[in-house]
């Protein structure tokens, strides 16, 4: 509503100015025939360029070329705020879908360390009295998850972990 | 107590099912997701390029 009162205004101002234009150009003729104060000749071409575009634009059926860029402003105005609106909305869903892909910042790096020292560090895990999956422990060691599995079994079968009672 | 025992299935057509399961692949291809409940859905991805899977068991230290 704004916006139009602003376009409404501005189309009002472009009209008076319009017409303070064809009084002055309409007041030409006699300017030119004073002694007293002599007209440049681009002035009078000015004028009758003038009188030409208007009489063009009458035809067309357009007062002026403000009026139609005042127009196609607010329409431009109008179409932006919807792409606004619109972009706003995906740039939502979008968030909400790459927060369900496998980010930059999930990236880990795995270490590469002898297995005798992953079984250390496993074994050192679990004295620590924590129930945990073999997901837990590759991501906490940041240890390939199939070599993880392998040292848990054999820690299993060395009898030192067990599956926890409350599976 | 219950027993561990790692099964390797290798075989074209073997299938897992479990509560949890943990895998690492080279590609993860995101599927679709199935139409349900918001607390239901069910979605789908592929797994591509050195697959490995393994059901998930809580671990914990022996009581000695």
């Amino acid at each position: 509503m704004q916006q139009i009162k602003t376009d409404a205004a501005a189309l009002a101002q472009v009209r008076r100015q319009m017409r303070s234009i064809e009084e002055i150009a309409q007041d030409l003729p006699e300017l030119s025939s004073s002694e007293t104060l002599p007209i440049p000749k681009y002035v009078i071409e000015v004028k009758s360029h003038f009188f030409n575009w208007k009489a063009g634009a009458s035809e067309l059926g357009t007062y002026s070329p403000y009026e139609t860029i005042i127009r196609e402003n607010a329409e431009l105005r109008l179409e932006n705020r919807k792409l606004a609106t619109i972009a706003a909305k995906l740039d939502k869903r979008m968030n909400i879908l790459e927060s369900k892909l496998p980010g930059e910042e999930n990236v880990v790096v795995l270490r590469e360390i002898t297995r005798e020292e992953a079984k250390a560090e496993i074994a050192n895990l679990f004295s620590e009295g924590q129930t945990l999956y073999y997901s837990d422990i590759a991501t906490k060691l940041r240890l390939d998850l199939e070599l993880v599995v392998d040292i848990c079994n054999e820690l299993m079968s060395e009898g030192e972990i067990s599956v926890a009672d409350s599976a | 107590m219950k027993s561990a025992l790692l099964i390797v299935h290798r075989n074209i057509g073997d299938a897992l099912r479990g509560e949890k399961i943990a895998v690492k692949a080279e590609k993860i291809r995101m599927g679709n997701v199935q139409a349900g409940s918001s607390h239901h859905q069910i979605q789908t991805l592929t797994l591509e390029d050195k697959v490995f899977c393994i059901i998930e068991i809580p671990l914990a230290a022996s009581r000695k």
